[in-house]
This record gives C-alpha cells, sequence and structure tokens, in this order.
C-alpha cells in the first residue's frame, strides 16, 4: 500500500496557536517564579530559622556543644548587609536572625544558660555554658 | 437540513473560556502560596514539650524526686529549673504571660509565668488562637522509697509569632 504526499499544498500558518502556545508557556513561567520567589523569602527565611535555633536552645543541656548547618541561610544574606546575622542574645534570651539592613526576626527562648554561638564556615557552633546570673 | 459552521466564532468562544480557565488557575496557585507563606511556623508544641522535659530533669534525677524541691518559692522555680519564663520580644506587662509551668505532688504546687493559661489548656479542642499545652504524669521516688505521682504542666502562648499571621 502507497501513501501519496501531496508535497505541494500549502501548510496553513496558524498564528494564533503559536501566540496561544508562547502565552500558555509564559503563564507556566511566571506562576513557577511566583512560587519559587515566594518560598525564597527572606522574611520566610529568618523566621523559621531563629525558630529552629530557639528550640535547638531550649533542649541544649549545659556545658554542651552543638553545632547547625546554616549554610542555606547564609545563601540568603544580603551582601550589602555587614552585620551579624545570627546573634544570640543572652540578657533578652532572644535569637535574632537578620539577613539584610531592612529584615530581621526575633524570638525568644526559655533556657536560661549562658550560650555562646560561633560562625564556622556554613556551621554555626552553639556551646551552652553555666549560668553566670544574668 | 444544512448548518453553516462559523469557525471564527468557535475559535473565539475557545480563546475566552481559556482566558478564563488561566484567571481561575492563577487565584487559586497565587491564593494557595499567599496563605502558605504568611501562616507562620508555629513551634509552640515542641515547645511547651520542651517545657515540660526541662521540668523533669529539674526535680528528679534517676527516677529520684530531688528533696530540695521542698519550700520552694514560685520565684525559685525558676532559677532552680534554670527557666526564663519573660519573652523579651514583647513589650510590657505581656512579656510576662506568654508561658505557664506548674509541678503538683503530695498536695503541693510550685507554679510560675501566666496562671490563666491554664485555664485556656483544659478546652476540649485546642484552637490556634489559644495558648498550647503539654502535660506529664510521672511516678518518682521519694527520700523514704516510696512512689509519688508527679503532675507536670506547660503552657505556651506567644500566639502573634506562632498563630495569627
Amino acid at each position: 500500500m502507497k501513501i501519496k504526499f501531496d508535497l505541494n499544498k500549502k501548510g496553513t500558518f496558524i498564528i494564533s496557536d503559536i501566540i496561544f502556545l508562547v502565552l500558555a508557556l509564559s503563564f507556566v513561567a511566571i506562576l513557577l517564579l511566583f512560587i519559587s520567589k515566594q518560598s525564597s523569602n527572606t522574611i520566610l527565611i529568618e523566621e523559621q530559622a531563629a525558630k529552629q535555633i530557639a528550640l535547638a536552645l531550649d533542649a541544649l543541656p549545659s556545658k554542651t556543644q552543638f553545632t547547625m548547618y546554616v549554610g542555606e541561610i547564609l545563601k540568603e544574606k544580603d551582601p550589602n548587609f555587614s552585620s551579624e546575622v545570627i546573634k544570640i542574645d543572652n540578657e533578652r534570651n532572644v535569637v535574632r536572625v537578620k539577613l539584610s539592613e531592612k529584615s530581621g526576626y526575633e524570638y525568644s527562648f526559655f533556657n536560661d544558660l549562658f550560650f555562646s554561638a560561633e560562625l564556622k564556615g556554613d556551621y554555626l557552633v552553639i556551646t551552652s555554658n553555666e549560668i553566670q546570673n544574668k | 437540513m444544512k448548518y453553516r459552521i462559523n469557525k471564527k466564532a468557535d475559535e473565539r468562544l475557545l480563546s475566552f473560556y481559556w482566558i478564563i480557565m488561566f484567571v481561575i488557575v492563577t487565584v487559586a496557585v497565587v491564593s494557595a502560596v499567599l496563605i502558605f507563606v504568611s501562616s507562620p511556623f508555629d513551634i509552640r508544641e515542641t515547645e511547651s514539650k520542651l517545657l515540660v522535659d526541662s521540668l523533669v530533669k529539674c526535680i528528679s534525677e534517676n527516677g529520684v524526686l530531688k528533696e530540695n524541691f521542698v519550700n520552694l518559692s514560685n520565684e525559685g522555680l525558676e532559677r532552680k529549673c534554670n527557666l526564663n519564663l519573660k519573652d523579651n520580644t514583647y513589650y510590657g506587662e505581656e512579656s510576662n504571660k506568654q508561658y505557664f509551668v506548674a509541678i503538683r505532688f503530695k498536695e503541693k504546687e510550685y507554679s510560675s509565668g501566666n496562671s490563666n493559661l491554664e485555664a485556656l489548656c483544659e478546652g476540649a479542642e485546642q484552637k490556634e488562637n489559644i495558648p498550647v499545652c503539654a502535660n506529664k504524669k510521672i511516678m518518682l521516688l521519694d527520700s523514704r522509697g516510696e512512689f509519688v505521682l508527679v503532675n507536670l504542666v506547660a503552657a505556651v502562648r506567644k500566639t502573634e509569632k506562632n498563630a495569627i499571621s
């Protein structure tokens, strides 16, 4: 059985289909961009990090060292921001995470030990010490 | 009977439906993402459990009730258990109203923090806008070798930081 192709027949250029396809693809791309932008929201990351660190501090017994990976948090830091990103305020019992000049999130912890925090590369090393009559 | 099919009108009608679909999908996705992003992470359940655990560590050692707990003042409870129940992220009087802890045994009670929170813990079903509580009952040995039932309660409010966006 032979199939005959009429090569001389003119193809119809459906311009509306192409426009529709481009519009649909750009619509999906914009939606995906919106979702990824929202999930990497600085305020969201600061809140999550501050609460995680506060919970870790609450659970930490005295004279213990705790290492936490914070590379993902530091990646979101504003390059123009030079101050401390993660700060443990022993006076106020508060953890503060600040990734840019305009943002910042604080969360309190109830463990009344004295904590010292040090950033070593992508890791935050927290040491709990005996109470020093705060 | 013959119908003359108006192809152009058909296409226009279809593209109208497509636009409506796009709008519906956009509104659904954007609102779902915004609702998810704007609601804060609620860590109060973990916090209240950690608070109860720290009370357990504070009053007992190897399953034995620490005797130095007897005749302790409420202020002493915080110091004795290395607790600071003042939330300094809140201003004024509100900072002292975010936590409540209580230790009850042998008809004695040691408590600290906002005692009003405990009443809210006893609700049938916990809602987002009221404190999250943790309750633990443990048996400990006293100095005479007798079992003592100890009831521990911890409540964490912090509603603005964990439930209300």
